[in-house]
């Protein structure tokens, strides 16, 4: 079984390299992630730009899912909590890069704050094979 | 078979109490709370961040409870809070005093995975946080039939301010639908400038994927609301109990600074929930 990633005929075409639905298997086993911000280590500086963050993002993200034996094209739903609009192109730069062909549902919204006030992207996601 | 929480080798260890990575196992069935509030069953709402949070947590424990689950089943926690400073300082106390304290204490030994943001408002003035929960756990025992997704609300804390459930619990033999987050976009893709106008086309394309995938909006286990402004409320209510009648999902609804263009006002998520077998049954 695998996931059914669709965009429906009659609705406006995603905004970005995403689709509107994805379609779960059902008795399969399902991976929450946790929101990652964009640090490489606890003691290491946040980098200072927004691109530098969302990549150290995906990279815990492909580690996470690793961990769990899951793939990058295994993530059903995406959620980006942005500090600042101005960051939304960047954003869907990285991501496309990362993701290729696969393009998940997504949520964007852009939020007050991060837990410190230097992270500017946190990311969750969930995945199912 | 039960959940598997764990931290990655190569990912720094999570700042707080939780897991980066939080899985349950094929044939669960899995809980979706609506988004809770610092509200008590008889609607009071104290001032302090911590006795908000407090009861916003003794609800999440009550919504567990009765879908015959504990904190040991969560799997993911969504913190959204207004204030910064009820955090304290993360740089130079290094923990998180409501994390470590409040949330722990109802998480009792439980780490699931976590987000936490801030927002600028949620649906009262006064709430400084909302929290809501995933948890999963084995199918309950015994041979009673339930339906593929089970709405309730606990008779002892506040009822939903809203045409929405506190809690959606879905039968371990459903599939899952989620949705990317629908924003108010005409067929052609223009979008107009009024929130009521952006809310309409944003439930018919909501509604749309959904059909899509075989599904109507009676399947709407779980949905997040994102309103740019908390003054849309009531049209925004209006709108969609147009479009979702008498669904009864798990809901969260937040105030957010900005969505992915500068001219939207709303985005809605939800998740689905549908059992096929159940077509085969008399």
């Amino acid at each position: 079984m695998t996931n059914r990633i669709f965009n429906p005929d009659g609705v406006p075409a995603p905004l970005a390299a995403y689709s509107h639905g994805a379609r779960m298997p059902a008795q399969a086993r399902v991976l929450h992630s946790a929101g990652q911000i964009g640090r490489w280590d606890n003691d290491a500086p946040i980098p200072p730009t927004f691109r530098e963050q969302a990549e150290a993002v995906w990279n815990r993200l492909t580690k996470i899912l690793a961990t769990s034996d899951l793939a990058l094209t295994d993530i059903v739903k995406i959620n980006f909590y942005l500090t600042d609009a101005a960051d939304v192109v960047t954003n869907r730069e990285v991501f496309t890069k990362v993701l290729g062909d696969h393009r998940p549902p997504t949520t964007l919204v852009v939020v007050s704050r991060l837990t410190l006030p230097d992270y500017k992207i946190e990311i969750e996601v969930v995945a199912t094979d | 078979m039960s959940n598997n929480y764990f931290n990655p080798d190569g990912v720094a260890r999570p700042g707080g109490n939780y897991m980066h990575g939080a899985e349950y196992p094929a044939g669960s069935r899995v809980l979706y709370s609506a988004g809770q509030v610092g509200i008590t069953a008889d609607g009071a709402t104290p001032d302090d961040f911590f006795e908000q949070a407090d009861i916003a947590w003794q609800s999440i424990g009550k919504i567990l409870r009765d879908a015959d689950m504990t904190a040991a089943d969560i799997i993911r926690v969504n913190h959204f809070l207004t204030v910064p400073a009820d955090i304290g300082d993360p740089f130079q106390d290094l923990v998180i005093p409501y994390d470590s304290g409040v949330a722990a204490k109802h998480l009792a030994g439980n780490k699931p995975a976590s987000t936490l943001v801030f927002i600028p408002a949620l649906v009262m003035p006064q709430f400084r946080l909302e929290v809501e929960i995933v948890a999963a756990a084995a199918p309950r025992t015994g041979n009673q039939t339930t339906p593929t997704i089970r709405f309730f609300d606990p008779d002892d804390i506040g009822p939903p301010v809203g045409a929405y459930s506190q809690g959606a619990e879905i039968s371990a033999t459903a599939r899952l639908l989620h949705t990317a987050g629908q924003v108010g976009a005409a067929a052609d893709g223009s979008v107009p400038q009024g929130f009521a106008a952006q809310a309409e086309n944003t439930f018919r394309n909501l509604v749309g994927v959904i059909e899509g995938d075989g599904m109507s909006p009676a399947d709407i286990a779980k949905i997040r609301v994102f309103l740019t402004d908390m003054s849309d409320l009531s049209i925004y209510r209006d709108v969609r109990q147009k479009y979702l009648g008498d669904s009864r999902p798990a809901s969260t609804l937040i105030a957010i600074e900005a969505l992915a263009m500068p001219e939207l006002k709303i985005e809605v998520e939800v998740v689905c929930a549908k059992d096929d077998s159940a077509h085969d049954r008399p």
